[in-house]
């Protein structure tokens, strides 16, 4: 009985949704493109999809593959943008809760700038628009953590993120501002995944559980990997900044945050069924990639839901990177290798 | 026809040069096309959603090089990583004289700064998020220094010799 109330709120800003997502490309799409010989070919590709017109302004000269990443990034925005003003209620706090994550991302951005001596002018057109908040710039004062919570952030949405965060009182380095970066993340997944929970009807709950859980997952293997590398991050505070939710919690999670090798790592991930494997062949990162856009594909064949707008968000996310990837390689020439993007629709 | 036979010997001598320039060339080409190969691929995994890519916006602007560059006379090559010199500067700070670069934590603190090999990749987001193509992308671009140290000795070589010839 789910859809009989949705669209009376929610009706308008599903529908854009699916507007948006029939104007993904598809596979025959991304094959024009990767037939393009120069960047003008793209361009001239690209402005017979949704994307239309959206390098006009580029002189031809300056055209470069960052410009086309930067431009399709900006329609993303403008469209995420008009999905938000139109929204209310349960819909429009799910839609400030996709940009908390953003949110994180930029305070870490200041603070790394900050101590690495950069200007603030420098760093502020690099933050990701949907991650601004007004008190942003303030931010670069960064003497230390708990000064920055008490005059900066306590004020912005991401205070309750903070509660774990004080207890290292080490001065704010590179390692330490990863550190801080991946609790806050931790603790905005689990209150985004309860406020699905406890907020959203089926079957958006259950999408968004799914989701969430493997957005999780994909950080824990991404820690537990990265933290092979350097040795100043012990298997306590590895269990701290891996979330509590997802497919590999608690049991691999923990197998996660002890082990001390390759092996070790692949033998936890290789525990659940739908990541086995993704350790043997290739780049994991693509594996992930792929298994993530095959969920937002599939979360699209359920009706009346608000986790179409986050499936929506992450493919087209997935798209302006292969874009880029396609630009990147006519740009070096390296024809060979330009077929490996992610391409579901 | 001694003369000839030393001349002979030059012009073989430069011809190896030579091939063993090219050689070089193409490794060099072969180690930076496959570090921008890597470099992209990186761009394209990076998860992090900030804005914008690998390059001159993460830079570490207080960051002290790893490698000296010593040239002798002739304008041959050495690069060498840097001596690890343990240099400790106790200062007691005040809150009143503060900077941005000081992290003051009160009264009676004491700073200690020395030169530690620091890999620059932690300019780049950190240890715990950069992705395995970025490292990849760094090996490839380091793989590159030794052979351009060589092509600039070998280059040096061949206008030595090219000049010794044209004085013959």
């Amino acid at each position: 009985m789910e859809g009989v109330y949705f669209n009376i709120d929610n009706g308008y800003i599903e529908g854009i949704v699916r507007g948006y997502r029939n104007g993904l490309l598809t596979g025959n799409q991304y094959i024009n493109l990767t037939q393009c010989e120069t960047l003008e070919d793209l361009k001239l590709q690209l402005s017979s999809t949704d994307y239309g017109n959206f390098l006009s302004s580029v002189p031809p000269e300056s055209l470069t593959t960052s410009v086309i990443q930067e431009q399709a990034s900006d329609k993303l925005y403008q469209e995420f943008n008009y999905i938000r003003d139109q929204s209310s209620g349960i819909t429009k706090t799910f839609l400030d809760y996709i940009t908390y994550g953003y949110m994180i991302d930029n305070v870490a951005l200041m603070i790394t700038g900050t101590i690495h001596d950069r200007d603030k002018a420098e760093i502020l057109p690099r933050c990701h628009p949907l991650g601004w908040f007004d008190t942003l710039p303030t931010l670069t004062v960064a003497t230390d953590l708990e000064s920055l919570y008490e005059t900066v952030l306590v004020d912005t949405p991401l205070a309750p993120y903070f509660r774990d965060c004080f207890n290292r009182a080490d001065e704010l380095d590179d390692l330490n501002i990863e550190i801080i970066r991946n609790k806050l993340y931790k603790a905005y997944l689990q209150d985004f995944y309860n406020f699905v929970s406890r907020k959203t009807d089926e079957p958006a709950r259950e999408i968004m559980q799914t989701l969430l859980g493997f957005e999780a997952d994909r950080r824990s293997i991404n820690i537990s990997l990265n933290s092979l590398q350097s040795a100043d991050i012990d298997p306590e505070l590895k269990g701290e900044l891996m979330p509590d939710l997802g497919q590999l919690y608690p049991v691999a999670t923990s197998q996660l945050a002890q082990a001390s090798e390759f092996e070790a790592v692949s033998a936890a991930v290789n525990s659940v069924y739908e990541y086995r494997g993704i350790l043997e062949s290739g780049n994991l990162e693509d594996h992930l990639y792929k298994l993530e856009m095959e969920l937002c594909r599939d979360a699209f064949t359920q009706q009346f839901t608000v986790s179409t707008i986050w499936s929506w968000m992450k493919s087209k996310e997935q798209e302006v990177r292969n874009i880029t990837w396609i630009a990147e390689c006519i740009a070096q020439n390296q024809r060979e290798r330009i077929n490996n993007y992610i391409s579901v629709y | 026809m001694t003369k000839d036979m030393m001349n002979d010997d030059s012009y073989i001598g430069l011809l190896k040069l030579l091939a063993k320039y090219d050689l070089l060339l193409e490794q060099f080409q072969k180690s930076m096309a496959d570090g921008f190969y890597n470099l992209g691929r990186a761009n394209y995994h990076n998860k992090d959603s900030l804005r914008g890519r690998y390059g001159m916006d993460y830079w570490d602007r207080s960051y002290e090089g790893q490698l000296v560059a010593d040239i002798d006379g002739r304008g041959d090559v050495n690069i060498t990583k840097r001596e690890i010199i343990d240099t400790e500067n106790e200062e007691k700070s005040e809150a009143s004289n503060s900077q941005i670069r000081r992290r003051n934590r009160g009264d009676n603190e004491e700073k200690k700064k020395k030169f530690k090999q620091t890999d620059p990749l932690s300019m780049f987001g950190g240890s715990l998020t950069a992705p395995m193509s970025l490292r990849q992308s760094q090996s490839n671009f380091k793989s590159g220094i030794p052979l351009m140290v060589e092509l600039i000795n070998c280059k040096n070589s061949i206008h030595q010799l090219v000049k010794t010839i044209g004085e013959d």
